[in-house]
């Protein structure tokens, strides 16, 4: 009888949380600015209550406002993420259904709170063994900081919440090779070739590349190409193509004083070589410098601004392969040419 | 059509608090990018940069700022 009612109640429940869904599709479509207040109530009536239990059986987020915290990124996610992955009007309506959406929603939360986790061990210097979720632990997750195996997408994967972007993005592609370990196989940035990713060099010579490449004395556009595409490359295990429509998407808008600053913190990660002081000072001396047919100072003028007649993708390709040359030239006149 | 703009974009991927400001934000790009490709392509190469590289410690405008400061200085 009890259970009879129980599954009475919990059908209500489900009904109640349909017409909510429903109104609040309604309320994305119906405007050109959506409106999501409907939806930040429903993801909170959907999840808070299993935050909390959370936050309250684990060592490290018990008490305090983490429940709070965990819940403000579980919507800021949802909301980037919902109308791409469940919003896509069909004659103004989503096909997607209620349990999907919610499937969706617990998926979501139990990512972020695996961020969230690992964030707060960071700041608590806690070395994360009390109450941690180990990986392969259904609660697991990527560490954020260090040399980790960086995802390509931060996608929430409803119904398989433990396999990670990286492993789909990757099937049919070498298997990504850390540039944290010493003397095994990683892929090289020298030369100017599309299949440059599978070339093996050690962390050594790709430290010495960066190197050779610090010292280049080219336009700071030119220099900052190859950073940022080698970069991509090692640490996205990208292919150069690939890593060039990247780098247009994201930098042409860019000045190159914010370029500076995205290669530096790109450089920061992959951890290859330090970039001391001296170098920032020359590069942002060289910045400062006015551009003689625009009069522009060099420092703010867009990525796009140098791009030459032959448009966005053969100028990034011709500047990387110009420093690549050099650093042939400089590091071993044979390497790179021999392994093509 | 008035495009969103860079900060706009680097502001929507490093909202951490939901206020009616950053709620505001959240809204207008999603509403933007519903109706331009051009936008959203941009939007995704820089989340994708982001989630790739710099985690949650993206504070791009921030650092632009202080280079900025030593610059002038």
């Amino acid at each position: 009888m009890r259970k009879n009612e129980y599954r009475k109640q919990s059908e209500q429940e489900i009904a109640k949380q349909e017409e909510l869904y429903k109104e609040l599709v309604e309320d994305i479509l119906a405007r050109d600015i959506p409106i999501y207040n409907n939806l930040y109530i429903f993801v909170h009536n959907l999840v808070y209550g299993k935050i909390v239990r959370k936050c309250n059986t684990n060592d490290v987020l018990r008490g305090g406002r983490h429940a709070d915290d965990v819940m403000q990124l579980i919507q800021i996610r949802i909301v980037k993420k919902c109308e791409d992955r469940f919003f896509k009007p069909v004659d103004g309506k989503t096909d997607k259904t209620c349990l999907e959406f919610k499937k969706w929603c617990h998926a979501v939360a139990n990512n972020c709170f695996r961020s969230y986790y690992n964030s707060q061990i960071g700041k608590k210097g806690n070395n994360g063994e009390q109450g941690v979720p180990k990986e392969g632990d259904p609660d697991g997750d990527r560490p954020l900081d260090g040399n980790r195996d960086i995802s390509l997408s931060t996608d929430d994967n409803y119904g398989d919440e433990e396999t990670s972007a990286t492993d789909e993005t990757r099937k049919g592609r070498p298997k990504k090779v850390s540039i944290a370990e010493e003397g095994k196989n990683a892929p090289s940035v020298s030369g100017g070739y599309d299949k440059i990713e599978t070339l093996e060099c050690n962390r050594s010579k790709l430290k010495e590349c960066f190197e050779v490449v610090l010292d280049i004395r080219s336009g700071p556009h030119i220099v900052m190409t190859w950073l940022f595409l080698s970069s991509l490359i090692i640490n996205l295990d990208m292919r150069k193509k690939d890593a060039t429509h990247l780098l247009i998407k994201t930098a042409e808008e860019l000045t190159l004083r914010e370029m500076l600053v995205v290669v530096l913190r790109m450089m920061s990660v992959h951890k290859l070589i330090d970039v001391d002081e001296n170098w920032k000072e020359k590069q942002l001396k060289k910045l400062e410098t006015v551009d003689s047919e625009s009069g522009k100072m060099i420092g703010n003028m867009k990525y796009s601004d140098f791009y030459m007649k032959k448009g966005a993708e053969a100028s990034v390709s011709d500047w990387f392969n110009k420093i690549s040359r050099q650093i042939t030239k400089r590091v071993d006149p044979d390497w790179g040419h021999t392994q093509v | 059509m008035e495009h969103i703009s860079i900060e706009e974009i680097i502001n929507y991927i490093t909202v951490t608090e939901l206020n009616n400001e950053t709620s505001d934000l959240l809204a207008r790009v999603n509403g933007h990018i519903r109706k331009c490709s051009a936008c959203k392509e941009k939007l995704r190469a820089f989340e994708m940069v982001n989630d790739a590289f710099l985690g949650d410690r993206f504070e791009i405008y921030s650092e632009i700022g202080n280079e900025t400061e030593e610059m002038n200085r």
